[in-house]
């Protein structure tokens, strides 16, 4: 989490320091697939540099941190006793903690592109770090513990709205679905995201 | 060439958008498979067959099926597990031993790759198979094994031993040679058939004793009655049973004893 912060407060440094465009933006999650079998969806903040479209095209940058939540406080899972007789053994999957960081960097290309209106499709990439803390237990046979993490990387793919309230202050609106792999435990999961924001110019236009 | 770019990048996204999409399922308990107990009958030999349905695989095929049953409600999956054979949604598992005097809970389980789920519990007590009738009406602890020397009752007969496999107990009649019977399958309320294999199958029971220096057995296809009276104590009944002295004489064994007694 911390580290969050800190990218947040560089890029927000940044902003003021090129008289740059930053957007926040609240959003809620849905894992999907096996993803979604086991965390809940939920809600969290995405903070970025986001400039005004010049031309069709325009690169965003941004950070967001999620704090997955488990569906239930323990997983039950078996394993199998192969043996003079195939024994089912019940168990439990516990995950204590898995937090993600998204770093995103990719592109917008506006679709339409009015004075104050804009509709666009967005692409990124993502990199980031995962921190996971699990625990399984099968009875008689696995009694493990697992705190760590690994890398994150990833694409992103988005369908935004935007509107200009003034010079300065403009509302977004994004749908996004997230692709990830992450290298420990190695996965790879799937969310969708729904959200909205602001986006703020510091300097004139 | 920008509008190619366009399209690519549009198709792109697309198939990006799509791929892996698969909504969660509101009601986490629905990646689990759900089951439930259909029945638990009572058979003819004392060992009960429990049916199960399979109601829904859950997110994805079931692996296995089966129950457990313990004599305290909701029982374990590693209690007396017993991994069902699915047949379509139904499954069956047969269990046997029971204490007549305890009550039995039976649940379903089932499990997919995401998990195993308990399903419904069903309980039964008195577990005892249904008495069977013999084709003889006779007194009890009376031998009489057709040569003209009846003899009115037992000295004692010992109480069914398991061991490889096998169920044995010896009966000894007051003023004769000792009864040797060996069962193919657990002693308990049923039909069961003489056999001349000394390692009789299941169903099947040897029974052999000594007559003149020589051990003879009941020949092969002849009905022995058992019924249960109580916890591991039997009513044995034989009716008109063939042996042989030899290749031509033949006597008819008639016999009724409590086991052990």
């Amino acid at each position: 989490m911390n580290i969050f912060y800190k990218i947040c407060l560089l890029l927000l440094i940044n902003s003021f320091a090129c008289h740059s465009q930053i957007f926040v933006r609240a959003y809620h999650y849905r894992p999907t697939g096996d993803f979604g079998s086991v965390f809940k969806p939920g809600f969290s903040a995405e903070i970025g540099y986001m400039p005004k479209f010049e031309e069709r095209l325009r690169v965003c940058v941004s950070a967001t941190y999620m704090v997955m939540k488990p569906r239930r406080d323990a997983f039950p899972i078996v394993g199998i006793q192969q043996g003079t007789k195939t024994v089912i053994l019940p168990g439990e999957d516990r995950f204590d903690k898995y937090n993600l960081l998204h770093l995103f960097a990719g592109i917008d290309v506006a679709i339409i592109k009015r004075k104050k209106f804009f509709a666009y499709l967005g692409t990124d990439l993502t990199v980031g770090v995962g921190s996971v803390d699990s625990r399984t237990e099968v009875k008689t046979l696995i009694s493990e513990g697992y705190s760590g993490g690994g890398g994150i990387a990833g694409f992103r793919g988005r369908i935004g709205l935007q509107y200009n309230l003034t010079d300065h202050i403009g509302l977004i609106a994004h749908v996004n679905r997230t692709g990830y792999i992450l290298t420990e435990p190695r996965t790879v999961n799937w969310f969708n995201d729904y959200g909205m924001g602001v986006r703020y110019h510091f300097g004139y236009r | 060439m920008k509008k190619y770019f366009f399209i690519w990048y549009i198709g792109a996204l697309g198939l990006f958008l799509y791929s892996s999409c698969r909504k969660a399922l509101k009601n986490v308990d629905d990646y689990l498979p759900k089951v439930h107990i259909v029945s638990a009958v009572i058979q003819n030999d004392g060992s009960v067959l429990v049916t199960g349905e399979i109601d829904s695989p859950g997110y994805s095929t079931v692996e296995y099926a089966g129950f457990c049953c313990n004599t305290v409600s909701q029982p374990d999956i590693l209690n007396r597990q017993a991994i069902a054979d699915v047949n379509g949604s139904t499954f069956t598992a047969v269990y046997q031993n029971f204490d007549v005097d305890s009550v039995y809970y039976f649940r379903a389980w089932a499990t997919n790759d995401q998990g195993y789920a308990y399903g419904t519990e069903l309980s039964l007590n008195q577990i005892i198979a249904p008495p069977v009738t013999p084709a003889c009406s006779l007194v009890i602890n009376k031998l009489d094994n057709g040569t003209g020397n009846a003899t009115p009752y037992y000295a004692w007969v010992s109480a069914p031993v398991y061991s490889s496999q096998f169920w044995q107990f010896s009966a000894l009649p007051q003023g004769q040679n000792t009864l040797y019977f060996k069962f193919g399958s657990q002693v308990t309320t049923g039909i069961y058939t003489t056999d001349d294999d000394h390692d009789p199958a299941a169903g099947h029971v040897f029974v052999e004793f000594n007559v003149g220096g020589s051990y003879r057995y009941l020949e092969p296809g002849t009905q022995v009655y058992v019924n249960t009276i109580g916890t591991d104590t039997f009513d044995i009944t034989i009716c008109n049973a063939p042996w042989k002295v030899g290749t031509s004489t033949t006597f008819s064994l008639n016999t009724r004893f409590q086991c052990p007694y």
